[in-house]
């Protein structure tokens, strides 16, 4: 058993550093009275891609110049760009997560502003923490680069503060209630006094910034946070990026080697269990089914992201999770429809069969964030005779369904 | 041991199709009140049949419920269809008879009991009138009545189940006292005690539904500490569990049974987290302690709140 | 950060787990006072820890807004957790095995003087690192106010 201490380890400025130190302006300037409001960066251009890749489109097509198509089959066999990074992005396959950690932040920035692929490991969704901790030590001022866990946060405890309040008053009115109806007998000053700390407390709950706060920022500590976080990629996201998109390299924790392509694919499915299979992998294999859904819909335009948080699989952004909540939750449900399956009852009946209040729950839960619940089934294709390398023709064995679930209630869907 | 709704334990519960109902009003009232039990109205309402918001008799009892007062003795299952077939064929020509005697007697008894009033009525009607001008108009008013009345007395005579022909005398002479009444016959809302003359409590057949292993256990737990149990499958659980009666307060519990070594999915206790917290209640999952038979654990799961 | 030593009786794999979730309570849930139990005595490695605020009122003394219920509400209750992951199964008898494993009395006295249930906040790992936290009590809880 040890304790343990807090790991921010806090470095002089100038100390070499994976970023660079903040820019502290020790201006003599007077202070305008007004902070400056953080501008909220443009979305539509800071994720104008879809993916971590680079396209160039072929110049036009002109009827009336031949010129042109010259210039088109040019710029066809000699693309000016490479469209995949050299060198590839790198990712860390790490067993004790199950997932491929990535902390260049340039590839950081790829993979978060280009398809919203990842998670930082101690944020919300984008790696924000080294900006909160700075907050935390003073080093940025309150109200700048505000994080999306940052404004949860405030409002939560303005509603909690809300909840205090209202507790308080309930207890109020039921307490001259009972004066009221001589069932108790009130201590003259007592109480008034003890309400009226109650106020004064929360008051101070309020987020209000003093003012000397101003004069505070002029005082920032010069500190170097080291950021202890990394963008996590989940086994199905590394998949598609090395596989589906070939801009990713992944390499092993343990001998820091490059990870074979043909390996990667029965890696992530034996770690796809837990603890991890060491042998007998099987066509359903929570990596193949995720895999075939992730691609699935990756391939059709859609921003997938894990969904544990709605107790579902994945879940479905139009655009991605900066510009509006996602609309679609995913539900993976295998379907062991092939006639091989008819033998195996301890697949087919433990793993098809749910009860109807499961299905009922599940769909309260979508419905109750105002998402549409879409049940994902995949054909699971029986063991192949021969294991194959291929991971296209592995692929192309299975077969996905989508079915749009929603309550209907006979009174409230009249018109 | 009768109640103050007249019950007397055991009483029947009927068991039509593999569900349990109860017919009797007075039974439902009694087991909410002295069992907790408020099983679930699914008789719809016969002059607005096309809405499922409102609804009457029968109650349905959840298995778990009949099974619990079945347990307690204080109710013992009856097959609806076989008894009813059983009883028509035990029936003896005597048994007929009389049940149709005593219907008889009974409407006519109710008839009188409606001409005396008419009777009564028509005075009171007529002792302010006869000070009043417009003698004259009552005969042709009580015409038109006698008319209407002698059109309906057909229906309830060529209504009779068994023979026409066997239609007693007495009748007649009963039209013979006024033929202006108006013919019922009684219907009971519970099943003619012709042909369920009380059978010994047999033992819960082996036919008839019993409930889940991994839910009944639970289901008694809840119910000893004096929760009340609906079914729970709208909301997403088996079980809504509330500290009192239904109608008094909210539930405090979605619930669902489970075996001992039966294995969830994390993924789906976050989704019953989810499920309970959403609506202000907490998840329920329990069930019977395998190593240890009649220990019951249960594990009440919310959100955590960050 | 020093790792704890690993134990005979806990796989690496849920050591693993643990230091997950105890990197996540200190670092993005600001926990302190954190421990990590890996005693044979406990089915599974637990944490325990401070929350920043409480994780669970009492709904009965939540309403109430005397000055002792304030302070209640103040005071500092150390939590049990338990890391779990995504992909693993659950059952009935593994949640028993580890609550019986908790000491008694950990959770004060309630309104009436009885000893508190026992709970622990079950924090659920997944893959792309995010940690959802539900709490579990034992037994017949009602659920706090919301």
């Amino acid at each position: 058993m040890t304790s343990s201490t807090p790991s921010i380890t806090i470095t002089p400025a100038g100390s070499t550093a994976a970023h660079p130190a903040p820019t502290i302006s020790l201006s003599v300037t007077p202070v305008p009275p007004v902070p400056p409001r953080y501008k909220k960066p443009n979305y539509h251009v800071l994720h104008a891609l879809p993916l971590p890749l680079t396209t160039t489109p072929l110049p036009p097509l002109i009827p009336h110049n031949p010129l042109s198509l010259l210039h088109i089959i040019v710029a066809y066999l000699f693309p000016g760009t490479n469209s995949h990074p050299s060198p590839l992005h790198v990712g860390i396959f790490h067993a004790s997560t199950h997932a491929i950690h990535v902390t260049s932040q340039d590839t950081i920035k790829a993979f978060w502003n280009h398809g919203f692929f990842g998670k930082g490991s101690l944020s919300r969704s984008e790696p924000t923490w080294v900006i909160r901790r700075r907050r935390a030590l003073g080093v940025i001022g309150l109200d700048e680069a505000l994080t999306s866990e940052e404004v949860t946060e405030r409002r939560r405890g303005e509603r909690k503060e809300f909840k205090r309040e209202r507790a308080r008053a309930e207890r109020e009115r039921r307490e001259k209630q009972l004066v009221e109806e001589g069932k108790i007998v009130k201590e003259a000053d007592g109480d008034e006094g003890e309400a009226a700390a109650v106020v004064v407390k929360s008051i101070t709950f309020a987020a209000v910034e003093p003012p000397s706060s101003r004069r505070k920022s002029l005082e920032r500590p010069a500190v170097e946070v080291e950021d202890l976080e990394h963008l996590q990629l989940t086994l199905e996201e590394a998949f598609f990026l090395a596989f589906g998109l070939g801009v990713l390299e992944i390499k092993d924790s343990k001998t820091d080697e490059k990870i074979p392509q043909k390996d990667l694919l029965s890696l992530f499915r034996s770690h796809s269990y837990f603890p991890p299979h060491t042998s007998g992998l099987q066509p359903d294999d929570p990596f193949m089914l995720n895999y075939v859904v992730y691609h699935h819909f990756r391939s059709l335009g859609w921003v997938v992201k894990p969904g544990i948080k709605f107790a579902v699989d994945y879940l479905l952004y139009n655009r991605g999770p900066v510009f509006t909540h996602a609309e679609f939750a995913v539900l993976i449900l295998p379907a062991y429809s092939h006639p091989h399956w008819d033998s195996d009852s301890l697949r087919k009946e433990g793993r098809e069969k749910k009860p109807w209040h499961w299905l009922h729950c599940v769909n309260r839960v979508s419905s109750q964030v105002k998402k549409t619940l879409i049940l994902v089934y995949v054909e699971i294709p029986p063991p192949p005779a021969v294991e194959c390398a291929n991971v296209s023709k592995i692929l192309s064995r299975y077969k996905v369904r989508e079915v749009a679930l929603r309550r209907w209630l006979v009174s409230r869907n009249r018109d | 041991m009768a109640s103050q709704w007249g019950v007397v334990e055991p009483f029947i519960i009927y068991l039509v199709e593999g569900r349990y109902f109860l017919y009797d009003a007075n039974v439902v009232s009694h087991v909410r009140e002295m069992h907790r039990m408020c099983g679930c109205l699914t008789g719809t309402l016969p002059q607005i049949p096309q809405q499922n918001v409102f609804l009457g008799l029968p109650l349905e009892l959840m298995t778990e419920e009949a099974a619990l007062l079945v347990e307690k003795g204080a109710g013992y299952v009856v097959d609806d269809v076989k008894s009813h077939e059983r009883g028509l064929k035990a029936m003896m020509e005597a048994d007929k008879q009389a049940f149709l005697a005593a219907r008889e007697a009974e409407s006519v008894r109710e008839m009188q009991v409606l001409l005396k009033a008419a009777e009564e009525r028509k005075k009171a009607y007529k002792t302010p009138k006869a000070s009043s001008l417009k003698d004259g108009d009552d005969g042709g008013e009580d015409g038109e009545a006698e008319d209407a009345s002698e059109e309906m007395e057909e229906e309830p005579s060529s209504a009779t189940v068994f023979d026409p022909d066997t239609k007693p005398k007495n009748s007649r002479n009963s039209q013979d006292i006024s033929s202006t009444a108006l013919r019922y016959y009684p219907v009971p809302s519970t099943s003619m005690p012709l042909y369920h003359k009380p059978l010994p409590p047999p033992p819960l057949s082996s036919l008839a539904p019993v409930p889940s292993k991994t839910s009944y256990p639970l289901y008694k737990h809840l119910h000893a500490n004096s929760y009340f149990l609906s079914p729970g499958l709208r909301f997403g659980c088996q079980f809504m569990a509330y500290p009192g009666d239904p109608l008094r307060f909210h539930s405090h519990f979605v619930v669902t049974g489970m075996g001992w070594d039966e294995e969830i999915e994390m993924r789906d206790i976050v989704g019953g987290g989810r499920l309970g917290t959403g609506v202000k209640k907490a998840w329920m999952i329990g069930g019977e302690d395998k190593d240890k038979p009649g220990t019951v654990r249960t594990f009440c799961v919310e959100w955590g709140g960050f | 950060m020093s790792a704890p030593p690993p134990t005979d009786h806990s796989s690496p794999h849920l050591l693993d787990l643990l230091q997950t979730v105890h990197k996540n309570l200190l670092h993005q849930a600001d926990w302190s006072s954190l421990e990590i139990h890996t005693s044979p005595s406990y089915p599974r490695p637990l944490i325990t820890g401070l929350p920043p605020d409480p994780v669970y009122i009492d709904p009965d003394s939540a309403s109430d807004y005397s000055a002792d219920d304030r302070d209640a509400l103040e005071r500092k209750q150390q939590e049990w957790v338990l890391p779990v992951a995504l992909r693993e199964k659950w059952t009935l008898r593994k949640w028993a095995e580890v609550f019986d494993s908790l000491p008694e009395g950990f959770w004060g006295l309630n309104k009436e003087g009885v000893e508190k249930g026992k709970r622990l906040l079950l924090a659920v790992v997944s893959e792309d690192s995010t940690i959802v936290h539900y709490i579990v009590h034992d037994g017949i809880v009602k659920p706090r106010q919301n």
